[in-house]
């Protein structure tokens, strides 16, 4: 048996599913809520006490209801019919009690088995229930279908971050750190404290060979390289970058020293 | 309660994916690409040393046209070259990444009048930007407002200033 609202939205009365008959997105409702809907479905529009209702839906089965019970399941009863379409359902008579606004359709469907009718058009029903099961609280409409299309969204998104960290890397990355007198510098690998001693003394005597001095404004990048490739044994850049008075960059002199040659001489 | 922990795994995922992301956006390198640099070059072998001081310009139009201006000096055992030429590049290709790959064939090199540098010595500045004799390979890494540290075949080579 099924009561259908408005000609768009069915109870099935066997399973508490409620569904949109047009695009049957179902909805299987906790048991309260599912006696709930019964009584006022059945109540041909007349009003209907709290306290009938804390009787039928909870005493009745040796159960305790409170005012807060029955106004969660009569809050979950509106958003879902909302959901669907009939935003006008249930309506609330201050300090008496709730009936269904004028206007609003119910039809009775007395098939035997409306399950069993259904169940070619409400395949994801068992599933939604299933899944209702565990999720007492989520009260939206969440089909099977919608759960696997963001399950997909979630795996492209894991599979793009993937592909982009491998593609982008961080080997890169530079370290600035700040050399006594001032100047910044840019190094392209992540160094221990004696490494870093190092090739700070390195970068010093490069600029004292060059008669340059580390201060404020200038920036220093800086890679040292070891190779035993046929070409030589190690290369080395130093960059002496000076900025203008936003910070940006005005002048860089390049010093590269290559041991080696790339031909014998 | 499941929703809550669905959009938290999903922003748990799409932070990340979005950080990368703007982070490959920002590293792209847009064309034109004019960049210009001054490096003095030294080479060690075996007691000697050979020494360029270039002026450089490179010059990107697109993935299929480019060129790279030298003009300064050179000096080894005593002597000092001029160094006035242009290397043409074509047939490139690019690749996009935390750096960019700029990948060309050496069409040609124009030398001008007063340029008389060695082919030995040109030759092996120009090995650190080959990779065979008419492949140019140039890696460029943004590092910050208008600075990118440019890489050869085997090491860093440069910094350059955008034009």
């Amino acid at each position: 048996m099924r009561y259908i609202i408005n000609s768009s939205i069915a109870f099935r009365v066997e399973d508490g599913a409620l569904y949109r008959i047009e695009s049957n997105d179902t909805v299987v409702l906790p048991i309260p809520a599912q006696r709930l809907l019964l009584i006022i479905l059945e109540s041909g529009g007349s009003i209907l006490r709290r306290e009938f209702l804390l009787q039928e839906v909870w005493d009745k089965f040796g159960l305790v209801g409170s005012n807060n019970n029955l106004n969660q399941y009569l809050s979950l009863l509106r958003r879902t019919v909302s959901a669907f379409g009939c935003e006008e359902f249930i309506e609330t008579i201050p300090k008496v009690g709730i009936k269904i606004i004028d206007g609003v359709q119910i039809e009775r469907d007395n098939t035997e088995n409306a399950l069993s009718q259904d169940s070619g058009e409400n395949d994801n029903v068992i599933e939604t229930r299933l899944f209702t099961h565990y999720t007492k609280g989520l009260f939206r409409i969440w089909s099977l279908k919608n759960i696997m299309a963001f399950s997909l969204l979630l795996i492209v998104l894991i599979f793009l971050s993937v592909i982009v960290h491998v593609k982008t890397g961080v080997d890169q990355t530079p370290v600035t750190s700040t050399l006594k007198g001032g100047c910044h510098l840019v190094l392209y690998s992540e160094l221990n404290s004696q490494q870093y001693e190092r090739i700070s003394a390195k970068v010093n005597d490069y600029l004292k060979k060059n008669d340059k001095s580390c201060h404020p404004g200038v920036t220093i990048y800086f890679d040292d390289i070891s190779s035993q490739s046929l070409y030589g044994k190690g290369r080395t850049l130093l960059s002496y970058c000076e900025s203008d008075k936003k910070g940006i960059n005005d002048v860089c002199l390049n010093y590269f020293f290559g041991d080696g040659l790339h031909y014998d001489k | 309660m499941i929703n809550k922990i669905i959009l938290t795994v999903f922003i748990l995922l799409a932070l990340p994916a979005g950080f990368y992301w703007y982070n490959y956006q920002h590293n792209q390198i847009s064309l034109p690409f004019n960049c210009l640099y001054s490096t003095d070059y030294t080479f060690k072998d075996k007691g000697d040393i050979q020494t360029i001081h270039l002026k450089q310009d490179l010059i990107i139009r697109s993935a299929n046209h480019a060129y790279f201006l030298l003009n300064g000096t050179a000096e080894t055992s005593g002597k000092t070259y001029k160094i006035n030429r242009t290397v043409l590049l074509d047939k490139g290709e690019v690749e996009h990444g935390s750096e960019t790959i700029f990948r060309y064939t050496v069409n040609s090199v124009n030398k001008k009048a007063d340029d008389d540098l060695p082919a030995d010595i040109f030759d092996n500045l120009m090995s650190e930007y080959t990779l065979s004799s008419d492949v140019f390979e140039l890696h460029v890494y943004p590092q910050g407002r208008e600075t990118y540290l440019l890489g050869g075949t085997f090491s860093y080579l440069s910094v350059c200033l955008r034009e």
